[in-house]
């Protein structure tokens, strides 16, 4: 099979009709009829098909006569049944527990069977997140079942003790503090008032130092805080409160900040059905994003660009610094000044600038319309650690001079992620004792002479300063799986304290939050309650601080005077589902198409479409980007949206020490940031780009992609909504029916899914690979067109392909009533159910594919292997309601029906009727914009009932009269 | 003639050859009077039976979950820490206690994993007695598998006692694939 690494079909431009200003790919924007006749590429089909000889034939036939009378013969398995020995009174064999938790800041709620965690979703008791999660927490319940973990500590790459590493890293310690050298302890950015403590234990013992480091930190944004308010901290932002967000750069949707939390305010401004009033986001980006893609005035700017804007708009609403507004910035720097100005008090600037003078004129920006106080708030936050580039710059600078004695990395791998990993190993090598707390191998952890292999954060305990004034619990879900220790446990250790942390942090809370509040009499019962929530409000913790006097100027001749090379702007971002690289071996986060390029497993330089046409690169042409500092070679990806002089490569590839997924993948683009003016800057390189000649196929998801002039997607503006509701959804396709009609009495289930609401994050996708066993197919598998996700987003393009509008639409199994798939079935293996429901059946499934054939939107999944784990231990993570399916059998959505069982009978037990919101989809539960609305249609109160009779609601390719349980309501921009 | 009668033959006895495969794969799976032998000598008869103990007193999973579930061995010694506890049957279970090696009992009734069962519906919500699906277990001294479990039995079974549904749910036992398998 070599068909991925031909090139696709080429299409030839110039001829044929857009459809409704719609398009797919830039090579692809005009479609000709040859392409369109090869719109299914054969490749899904072709892989193992045996050669169809007689003599294959057969062999074949006499196998099978051969086998079925031998499966007669087949006596009873002996199969074993072994009870608890001793059971606990809370777990039930079948029955769910739910514990709140808390991951990277984010309350979750995670479900367990017995006694093992199967799937994380969003704690609704939260304030700030509101139930929101995000694709990476939903895909952390797969690396606990990681086989690449370590089982143990290491000493010098050995298994060993805890006993024995206690008493090696002890002496190592003493000799370092002995020896007069320092005593650095390098840790990830976290918000643990309990950790912290300890860590501050830790520190006076040894009188070692603390410094955080995170590549993917927002220092400059922390960093320009310290300088106007005197807190070294990030805003909390309010999109919500902002009837204008203006965003350069910031990918606040998916990878700048928490995104579940931004998309959960960002979505309550998007709800016009339920009477909210749109807010307008306007985007300037170098490239697309995720964000962009959503922003209702989106202009595709370079950084340079971006730059110049904002001291453009500095100049137009305060009057300070120099800023004159370059040629084709002007139109730019014109809607946003009069917007900001305009909604001055309720607007919100934000910018994605790793500048720290950038950040600081945004401050400046926002203090003069008055958005403190409203839109973003600064607080001092005592127990927030956030990653300050500059101690870690000193840091790398003390080791390479030899005066770090002992250092230890937490949840770090500069090894790995520092701009310049070389000069950091070279320092590394000179420190007397390293140790790493790596829950699995890393490029850090395998420099280090110990590891003392930290848990997964699921086996962990620990608290978290969430917001100003929530804060909330981790609790373990499970014993460790293997002979690993929290590091918390470790550091109290190390510090001669022999408390376990469980303890430490119970009396840190009776001790310092316990007096803090009155509800509660005993310190018991109140950490009982915070614990069992998961989440719990404290105040006086935090306050409020304003902006100290502050002279923008100087920051903004530094900004003006950066200087910029020639050749192309080398960017580097971060792909929605690896981000930082951290889950690099999680498979469901490799496989996640990103919601732009759709691509999976790979990393890739995406280029402008001008560029393109001017150097003549093509999708899938292996490029070589060379700069000062780095090279890379990886295939190109010619992106719409892209600025003209930028190439953006995603950091999170090129992991050289990782489990079996993530080695390998990709390569490494950290090494083109570098550090300037006192923060690492990800867009300071210029390089060029020359080609190779060679030719490397993406697994993308989506490459035929036109709507071939069906009007799949449909929207209007905000003026047209407010004008008549209807607007944009005014066709109404002409139906001859002659299907006889199905029962609708009882339970009529159904779904409408919000465009307007839905950002494309796919954080659905990951739960419901988690909630129904999907499978994982690889890389190879993807590019054959034989992914397996149920949920697929399809993202189409409109207009400019320089600055195109980006619509996202989820596309599920649209449970049709009149199903094309069902006629077709020649063993009833897909059939409709008395609820609505079209049904896959999997035992009576043969494999023909008919039903595939036969869907109009391309949503049914056959398993063309048996995709089983790889890792059997991730085999744990599977849900038991769910069967897992084998080779030869189609599969797709089944609108969770174990949830709906689950609902019904919970009712039933319970002897009372089923309420709207007793069962939620897994999608559902984890969209954090609350965009899929699934629910009884035959309920007059719910609120999907109320959803299918908006003005704008309709359903995909009506005209075919399939009449789908799964409707959709408009997109719209406020522009 | 030879060859049309020795085709014929072939024929016949392929053709014969088909009947007995397909016979014979219809009892594929359903294990009906599976009375295997188990780890400890327990009696139904003797617990149920005799003593009258309620089955929910070990099958507890039974009201709440959809497995009746095997009673932790620990549940035994509740009663058997006092009741014979010299009997050589009794001392296994202390054993599996104090070693941690727990007994392992041989499953009898078995569903495949495609198929979806739930206990607390049967027993909780439709109140049947245990005895409807798992025969006279009180008099059963070694349990064997009283009925077919196979699903042409289940929907015998919803199709003759249609429970009197709720108010709202009109079709409670419906016939739908999708009820017990996906």
């Amino acid at each position: 099979m070599s068909e991925i690494d031909n090139k696709p079909i080429e299409a030839k431009t110039g001829v044929g009709s857009q459809v409704e200003g719609y398009w797919q790919d830039v090579e692809n924007k005009v479609l000709d009829q040859e392409y369109l006749s090869k719109e299914f590429q054969d490749s899904e089909f072709d892989s193992f098909s045996i050669k169809k000889t007689r003599r294959n034939f057969l062999k074949i036939m006499g196998f099978s006569v051969t086998a079925l009378p031998l499966s007669g013969c087949i006596k009873i398995p002996v199969r074993k049944a072994i009870p608890y020995l001793k059971k606990n009174d809370v777990v039930y064999p079948g029955v769910p527990n739910y514990y709140a938790s808390t991951w990277k800041g984010l309350p979750i709620r995670v479900k367990t069977r017995e006694g093992r965690p199967i799937l994380i979703e969003g704690n609704s008791m939260s304030t700030v997140s509101q139930g929101g999660t995000d694709a990476q927490a939903n895909a952390a319940v797969l690396d606990l079942y990681d086989s690449y973990r370590l089982k143990s500590p290491l000493i010098s790459g050995k298994e060993t003790t805890w006993e024995a590493i206690d008493a090696q890293v002890v002496d190592a310690l003493n000799e370092a503090k002995e020896a007069g050298k320092e005593i650095y302890l390098v840790t990830s950015e976290f918000s643990s008032p309990s950790e912290l403590a300890v860590i501050k234990d830790f520190m006076a013992k040894y009188g070692a130092k603390h410094v955080a480091y995170q590549a993917n930190s927002r220092y400059a944004v922390a960093k320009a805080n310290e300088i106007t308010h005197k807190q070294f901290t990030i805003s909390e932002y309010d999109f919500e409160a902002a009837d204008v967000v203006v965003s350069l750069g910031a990918d606040f949707l998916a990878t700048w900040g928490d995104s579940a939390v931004n998309s959960k305010q960002y979505s309550k401004r998007k709800a016009v059905s339920e009477g909210a009033m749109m807010n307008k986001h306007i985007q300037v980006e170098a490239l697309m994003s995720l964000t962009g893609s959503n922003a209702d005035h989106r202009f595709t700017r370079s950084v340079k660009d971006q730059r110049n804007i904002l001291l453009s708009v500095l100049k137009e609403i305060t009057g300070e610094g120099e800023g004159k507004a370059a040629d084709g910035n002007k139109e730019v720097v014109k809607i946003i000044a009069s917007e900001l100005k305009a909604n001055a008090g309720k607007s919100l600037l934000v910018s994605g600038d790793s500048d720290v003078s950038a950040q600081i004129i945004v401050n400046k920006i926002n203090q003069a319309l008055n958005n403190y106080g409203t839109t973003l708030k600064v607080y001092n936050k005592p127990y927030e650690v956030l990653a300050n580039e500059k101690d870690f710059e000193e840091f790398v600078n003390g080791m390479n001079q030899g005066e770090v004695g002992a250092a230890l990395f937490l949840d770090t791998n500069p090894a790995y992620d520092y701009y310049n990993a070389e000069k950091f190993k070279s320092g590394l090598a000179k420190v007397g004792a390293t140790l790493s707390f790596a829950m699995a191998q890393d490029e850090t952890s395998s420099l280090c002479k110990f590891v003392a292999t930290r848990n997964h954060v699921l086996e962990s305990w620990s608290d978290n300063q969430v917001s100003h004034n929530e804060f909330s619990f981790t609790q373990p879900t499970i014993q460790p799986l293997f002979g690993t220790r929290m590091a918390s446990e470790s550091l109290l250790k190390w510090s001669g304290n022999d408390k376990e942390f469980y303890t430490y942090m119970q009396e840190f809370w009776a001790k310092n939050f316990f007096p803090k509040q009155s509800e509660f009499t005993t310190a018991l019962d109140y950490w009982n309650k915070s614990l069992h929530d998961g989440v719990t409000t404290i105040n006086g913790v935090s306050s409020e601080v304003s902006a100290s006097g502050f002279n923008v100027t100087s920051y903004a001749k530094a900004l003006a005077s950066i200087k910029y090379s020639d050749g192309y702007n080398v960017v580097t971002y971060q792909k929605s589902a690896i981000m930082d690289g951290k889950m690099a071996n999680n498979p469901w986060l490799q496989e996640l198409p990103d919601p732009i390029t759709k691509a999976t497993w790979d990393n890739y330089i995406m280029v402008g479409p001008k560029d393109a046409k001017k150097e003549s690169i093509k999708s899938g042409d292996v490029l070589t980007l060379k700069t000062e500092t780095a090279s890379v070679t990886l295939p190109a990806i010619v992106q719409p949206g892209v600025a003209a002089g930028t190439v953006a490569v995603a950091v999170g590839y090129g992991r050289s020490v990782a489990g079996k997924v993530g080695k390998n993948l990709g390569q490494n683009a950290f090494p083109f940031n570098s550090f300037v003016n006192g923060s690492v800057s990800t867009s300071s390189s210029f390089g060029a780009l020359s080609k190779t000649g060679k030719f490397k196929g993406l697994a993308q998801t989506q490459t035929h992609h036109s709507m071939e002039g069906r009007d799949i997607v449909r929207e209007t503006t905000y003026e047209e909504y407010k004008k008549n509701p209807k607007s944009g959804n005014t066709k109404k396709a002409k139906i001859v029916d002659i299907y006889p009609k199905h029962d609708q009495s009882g339970h009529q289930w159904a779904m409408a899914i919000d465009l307007n609401k839905c950002t494309g994050c796919s954080s659905c996708i990951i739960s419901c690979h988690a909630e129904n066993n999907v499978p994982v197919v690889g890389r190879k598998e993807v590019a054959m067109r034989r992914d397996m996700h149920w949920l697929r987003i399809d993202r189409y393009y409109k207009g400019d392909e320089n600055q195109p509008e980006v619509m996202h639409m989820p596309m599920l199994c649209l449970h049709c009533e009149n199903a094309p798939c069902e006629n077709v079935c020649p063993v009833l293996a897909t059939v409709h159910s008395s609820d609505g429901l079209n049904q896959q059946i999997y035992n009576r499934c043969v494999g023909t594919r008919y039903c595939a054939n036969n869907c109009p939107y391309k949503v049914r999944r056959f398993n063309w292997f048996n995709y089983a784990h790889d890792d059997e231990l991730q085999n744990m993570a599977l849900n038991p309601d769910i069967t897992v399916r084998t080779r030869g059998v189609m599969e797709k959505c089944s609108m969770c029906i174990q949830r709906i069982q689950d609902g019904k009978l919970k009712a039933k037990r319970e002897r009372r009727p089923l309420k709207d919101g007793d069962i939620k989809t897994a999608c559902q539960v984890s969209c954090s914009t609350e965009a899929i609305i699934f629910g009884d249609k035959n309920d007059k109160d719910s609120k999907i009932a109320q959803f299918l009779k908006d003005d704008r609601n309709y359903t995909v390719i009506e005209e075919l009269n399939t009449q789908p349980r799964v409707s959709y309501l408009t997109k719209i921009r406020n522009k | 003639m030879k060859k049309l009668l020795g085709a014929f033959i072939a024929l016949l006895a392929f053709g014969a050859f088909g009947a007995y495969v397909v016979t014979q794969a219809r009892h594929i799976g359903f294990n009906q009077g599976y009375q295997p032998d188990q780890p400890i000598a327990f009696s139904h008869k003797l617990h149920a039976g005799d003593l009258q103990m309620d089955c929910k007193y070990c099958h507890f999973g039974t009201d709440k979950s959809r497995h009746a579930g095997i009673p932790p061995t620990e549940l035994c010694l509740n009663c058997h820490s006092k009741v014979k506890t010299n009997s050589p049957e009794i001392k296994k279970i202390q054993k599996a206690i104090d070693s941690g090696e727990n007994i392992q009992w041989v499953k009898v009734n078995h569903y495949p994993d495609f198929a979806y069962f739930n206990h607390a519906q049967h027993v909780n919500v439709a109140g049947f007695d245990c005895q409807k699906c798992h025969g006279a277990v009180e008099e059963m001294v070694i349990y064997h598998q009283e009925e077919k479990l196979a699903m042409g039995w289940c929907i015998e079974c919803h199709r003759d006692n249609e429970i009197a549904p709720p108010e709202d749910h009109k079709r409670a036992s419906g016939g739908d694939c999708g009820k017990c398998h996906y």
